[in-house]
């Protein structure tokens, strides 16, 4: 008997959306209380089905795992166009779904106190967000991952839109349509690329593992085309400056949970998309395209690190490390040696992991001070001890110590940097040493945001303050759990992903 | 045998016990479980006193087996052929150090638990200590380059915690803050240095387990990494090695942040701040000895910069007014002779001075800690005087410590004197006029403090607290090593840590002590003309300024850090929000009809927005469907690709 026949992906995906419509319907009623619990149950039971998953996962096997097709009577989703309703697991994807059902698990758990009125559309919605982002990540049809990158974007809306803070109506609109531009062109490049696919071989097909387009006969011209496209839709979402000016915005209107999503979860969709298009479809227009990307990718960690300095708001400076952090995976994925690759891999987990928590933190503090400008605050460790114990841990995580999540990715980001055969390019040597300047610079913003809020005087009116409380705990300890676990054995995460990169890689070395 | 190789082989629970006990007070702190205040302080002292016990036992096992060495290692990371291994390494370096940092550990724990007994924040502290404790064993016992990398930031993050242990007081903040950063800055040189020698190790060696820069065949690596770089980058990757150094050791151009960090509790500045964590420069250096010493450059560098700081720092310290400022630029300047003793090639004598200096300064600090508690938080010498009739023990110990720093008795002495003759011997009569003259300005700020505290009228306001058993018994362990230590070791020592490089050693001993004695013995009479005899002490206009404020390079620094980059960040910000940003929203501006349309369909009702959209979408891609299925559907008449 074999257990991984029992297991479904079709249920992972689209429980999340079962539960959407359950809690939608008439059937639930408008309590408080049970659509929570439900909820929260539900989501702790998908949590431990995914880790199944894991359990039963052989990372050696070639190729993609728990593979399965839904066939609408007998024929294919589109037949026409040769596009199936295809999902499946590999190593990468298999992370970055227990990432997503962990960090959803714990963004219910935090809705308690942030999310005062119409429960029954806000916990569907997240539902139907969940189904969205891991059909993203398991989806192995080009068009089918487009559509669940673009199904996210409602349930995003609304949930910036309806919970947010007073500008969240414009932010979230701003957020849409940023995103959805983006992915007009990345919608161009994906029917760009499976017409030329048709064109060249003659096949219709959507399947990521059959869609073989850089070879010679592929005009190379229209390879950089595409992946330029597919980028300018990838960009967006990760963010690469300059187009990250939606990210900021829409992280300081969001509601707490929503939050921690987006900068667990939606970011690393952009730095997903690049890894499965730009890399594996289009290794040779990547090559070229590399030792441009590093420079942005430069800009992305140095700059925003330097804006996050300047931030009053502490969501925004949260929000600005995101995108420094995302600047680190972004020149990982560039260096193409697998040092620097498992780097940016890693870091996309720990960055998921921290900033969720970094995210928890200040909405911690907002609920009970009202504000999130760093000047108002001071001193709040005098009557928040535990929440200052945790700010530590995260910032600490934050800035890349050692033995604790953040530094093994970044670590070997800069690694792979230094060892990157990209020398004919690009002085790469130059830009890692650059990049590596972010160790001052990332200290620098994330002690401003600590002291400032944590430390010396406290102002009177916030003496009465309460520390944290049991569910905001819960969710503080098992994120820090996980940032001191992986941070010891970040083998644990590695070997699952070894396998799958290297053979990304293989048509990517120099 | 008398002692077997049991303590060596299981060193590594050294390492694991205190993140044990951390663990425990932080754990049952947090879920009330170890509240006792003696429960936790017993923890502490026993991981540390197993930590003590198996360092004598490796310790005694390595004098029976020289040029014996143990390494046992697993792998942490692994990609693909490049791995990094954690582990331990045990030589007589680490050995030496392993006990220094043991005892030394246990005497201020000891210490601690006494002092900061009243303290609301006990336990953290304690838990803190035990933090301290595993990163300083895990970088005194790594195999390698990169796990001393990894408890290098780790101890520079104790230390952090706990300089900015009174987390209330904005100064403790600033403190702690300035701490980091700076020693972030070396970090920052030591990780790019550290990546660069393994970068030639697994580009260029056949070795491939070179790539991890294992301290075992660092020989080797030295060779490799000269053979394979140019002059010019094999300095730049040294200086950004010594940069981590620099960092951590208080030297300049990064030594502002040690004088601040005497805003933690004086049992910290004891044990981190001038005798474990600040040595993990000089112990760096002694490391990496045989990459520094293929170049002449790079070893002239270290010397220079370590005999500036020693003479600026010295400078510094005649006119700070603040007891433990004087204690912190003096271990700043003494770090900088041992960094001199190394760049000029008298590397026993270096590491020697390492230790002695690691007793008597901790002592120092001890007894700093007495005076400053028996009157009431009073950091001002200009508020003490007279305690010896209070403080007898405490005053005694203090002027067997500054006996001992000046370099006239004890152990200081021995240290001291071995540094001098290597310097001569080696023909370094430059750096030896640099020595001699530190030697006199320690020996002149050091008896001024004495004098000041603890002779003479006393000047305070409150009558001076008694002090405690616990207090005396442990400054007491440490002057019984400072008597000693030098006394019994010095001969033995010289055969333990030897440097087995390209660095002439000539056998013929000079004895110049005579010098340096005399040169410390008016550095005494000086100070004690100018502050225990009716002579006044007077200030130089100039010079005294300069001193006092420190040739003000914090003022500097501080202008760098709060207008200059702020300033920078603000551009930034600037920049971000009108022009990037900007740009979107001017594009936005043509989208407004749109949004006009749209806000007229926002009834508030979200079902309806449900179904908008999603009529949207469903429009939107049956549209694209419909046209790219005509497009293939058309290609597929013409005949396709």
């Amino acid at each position: 008997m074999d257990v991984i026949n029992y297991l479904s992906i079709i249920v992972l995906i689209f429980s999340p959306m079962v539960a959407a419509a359950l809690l939608f319907s008439s059937f639930f009623k408008h309590n408080e209380v049970r659509i929570r619990r439900f909820s929260k149950g539900f989501a702790s039971l998908h949590f431990l089905y995914t880790i199944l998953f894991l359990v039963f996962f052989n990372p050696l096997k070639d190729g993609i795992s728990y593979y399965k097709e839904i066939t609408f009577f007998g024929s294919d989703w589109i037949q026409p166009l040769g596009l199936k309703m295809a999902f499946g697991l590999d190593g990468l994807s298999l992370l970055m779904v227990i990432l997503t059902s962990f960090v959803f698990l714990l963004a219910l758990i935090a809705s308690k106190s942030n999310i005062r009125a119409k429960h029954k559309f806000y916990y569907s919605m997240i539902f139907l967000l969940q189904t969205a982002v891991l059909g993203v990540f398991c989806a192995r049809d080009m068009f089918l991952f487009f559509m669940f990158w673009e199904l996210e974007l409602v349930p995003m809306y609304f949930l910036i839109g309806q919970w947010g803070d007073k500008k969240a109506k414009a932010s979230a609109m701003k957020f849409v349509l940023y995103t959805f531009l983006g992915s007009l062109f990345m919608l161009l490049g994906i029917l760009l690329l499976h017409f030329y696919s048709f064109a060249t071989y003659g096949n219709l097909t959507g399947d990521f593992s059959q869609i073989a387009i850089s070879t010679p006969e592929f005009p190379m011209f229209m390879q950089i085309v595409i992946s330029i496209l597919l980028l300018v839709g990838f960009a967006v979402k990760m963010p690469i400056v300059p187009l990250h000016t939606w990210l900021p915005d829409a992280h300081v209107d969001a509601p707490t949970p929503v939050s921690m999503i987006l900068a667990a979860i939606l970011l690393k969709m952009g730095a997903f998309g690049i890894i499965r298009f730009n890399m594996q479809l289009l290794p040779e227009a990547f090559k070229l395209i590399a030792p441009v990307l590093i420079i942005f990718a430069l800009v992305n960690i140095i700059y925003t690190a330097l804006v996050a300095y300047a931030q009053s708001d502490l969501k925004k400076i949260v929000a600005y490390s995101s995108i420094s952090n995302m600047g680190i995976v972004l020149l990982g994925l560039c260096t193409l040696n697998l040092i620097g690759f498992s780097g940016a891999v890693f870091q996309m987990i720990a960055h998921g992991i921290i900033s969720a928590g970094l995210f928890m933190l200040v909405g911690i503090i907002y609920i009970r001070t009202k504000t999130r400008e760093i000047i108002e605050l001071g001193g709040l460790g005098a009557v928040m001890p535990r929440l200052m114990g945790f700010g530590l841990i995260l910032s600490l995580a934050a800035i890349g110590l050692p033995l604790l999540i953040g530094f093994v990715g970044e670590f070997l980001v800069f690694l792979g940097a230094f060892n990157s055969n990209l020398e004919n390019f690009a002085p790469i040597k130059i830009y890692s040493v650059i990049a590596i300047f972010i160790l001052v610079l990332s200290a620098a913003y994330m002690l401003r945001l600590l002291h400032k809020t944590f430390w010396a005087n406290i102002f009177e009116r916030w003496q009465g303050i309460k520390d944290i409380t049991n569910h905001e705990f819960v969710v503080l300890f098992s994120l820090i759990l996980v940032v001191g676990f992986f941070g010891v054995f970040p083998m644990a995460i590695i070997e699952i992903v070894q396998p799958v990169l290297t053979n990304i890689l293989q048509f990517l070395q120099i | 045998m008398l002692i077997s190789d049991f303590f060596v082989n299981n060193i590594y629970t050294v390492i694991l016990f205190p993140l044990w006990v951390f663990l425990l007070i932080i754990l049952g702190r947090f879920f009330n479980v170890v509240q006792s205040r003696r429960v936790i302080a017993l923890m502490t002292l026993a991981s540390t006193l197993y930590g003590i016990v198996f360092a004598l036992g490796s310790f005694l096992y390595l004098l029976n087996n020289p040029n014996f060495t143990f390494e046992n290692t697993y792998s942490f990371l692994k990609i693909e052929d490049f791995g990094i291994d954690f582990g331990v390494f045990v030589d007589n370096l680490s050995a030496v150090m392993l006990l220094v940092v043991t005892t030394i550990s246990f005497v201020v724990q000891l210490y601690s638990s006494n002092y900061m007994f009243k303290d609301k924040s006990f336990p953290r502290f304690f838990a803190y200590l035990n933090l301290f404790n595993f990163s300083m064993l895990g970088l005194v016992l790594s195999p390698n380059l990169f796990q001393n990398y990894v408890f290098w930031e780790l101890v520079g993050a104790s230390s952090y915690l706990l300089i900015g242990f009174w987390y209330k007081k904005p100064s403790a903040s600033n403190a702690a803050k300035k701490a980091f950063l700076m020693n972030r800055v070396g970090d920052f040189g030591l990780l790019v240095g550290t990546i660069a020698v393994s970068y030639f190790m697994y580009q260029y060696s056949n070795a491939i387990s070179l790539a991890t820069v294992p301290f075992s065949s660092i020989n080797d690596i030295g060779t490799y990494l000269y053979s394979y770089t140019s002059e010019p980058i094999f300095v730049i990757i040294c200086v950004l090695l010594l940069f981590g150094s620099f960092a951590k050791s208080a030297q300049f151009p990064l030594h502002t942040w040690l004088a601040d960090a005497m805003e933690g509790p004086t049992p910290v500045s004891a044990l981190i701040h001038s005798a474990t964590m600040v040595a993990a420069g000089v112990y760096l250096i002694a490391r990496l000895y045989p990459i520094y010493s293929l170049s002449s450059g790079v070893m002239n560098f270290i010397g220079i910069i370590g005999l500036f700081t020693a003479l600026i720092c010295a400078y510094f310290a005649i006119t700070q007014n603040d007891l433990k400022r004087i204690l912190a630029y003096s271990t700043s300047s003494q770090l900088g002779l041992m960094f001199l003793a190394l760049g000029a090639g008298a590397y026993t004598g270096g590491i020697f001075h390492l230790v002695t200096h690691a007793y008597f300064k901790s002592m120092l600090f001890l007894c700093s800690g007495i005076v400053i508690h028996s009157l009431f938080d009073q950091q001002d010498i200009r508020f003490m005087g007279g305690l010896r009739k209070h403080l007898p023990l405490t005053a005694i110990c203090y002027l067997i410590g500054c006996l001992s720093i000046s370099g006239l008795l004890f152990s200081g002495f021995y240290s001291k004197e071995m540094i001098l003759t290597s310097l001569l011997q080696q023909n370094h009569y430059l750096f030896a006029i640099g020595f001699l003259i530190v030697a006199l300005m320690t020996a002149f700020y050091m008896f001024r403090s004495y004098f000041v505290v603890f002779e003479g009228e006393f000047k305070g306001e409150k009558e001076p607290k008694k002090t405690t058993f616990t207090l005396n018994f442990s400054i007491s362990i440490l002057a019984i090593f400072t008597l000693l230590v030098g006394w019994l070791t010095h001969e033995r020592f010289e055969k333990f840590i030897q440097f087995g490089g390209n660095i002439a050693q000539t056998e013929k001993h000079v004895s110049p002590f005579f010098i340096s004695i005399s040169i410390a013995l008016i550095g005494l009479l000086l100070a004690w003309v100018f502050y225990n005899t009716k002579v006044k002490a007077f200030k130089i206009p100039v010079l005294y300024q300069l001193s006092y404020n420190k040739f003000y390079i914090d003022n500097f620094y501080n202008f760098i850090a709060e207008k200059v980059y702020s300033t920078v960040s603000r551009i930034c910000a600037f920049v971000d929000k009108y022009f990037v940003d900007g740009l979107v929203i001017l594009a936005g501006l043509n989208v407004r009809a749109l949004s006009w349309v749209l806000s007229k369909m926002q009834t508030g009702n979200f079902q309806s927005y449900l179904a908008y959209s999603v009529v949207f979408l469903a429009i939107i891609f049956t549209g694209l469907m419909f046209a790219y299925t005509m497009i293939i559907n058309y290609s597929l008449l013409s005949g396709g690709g």
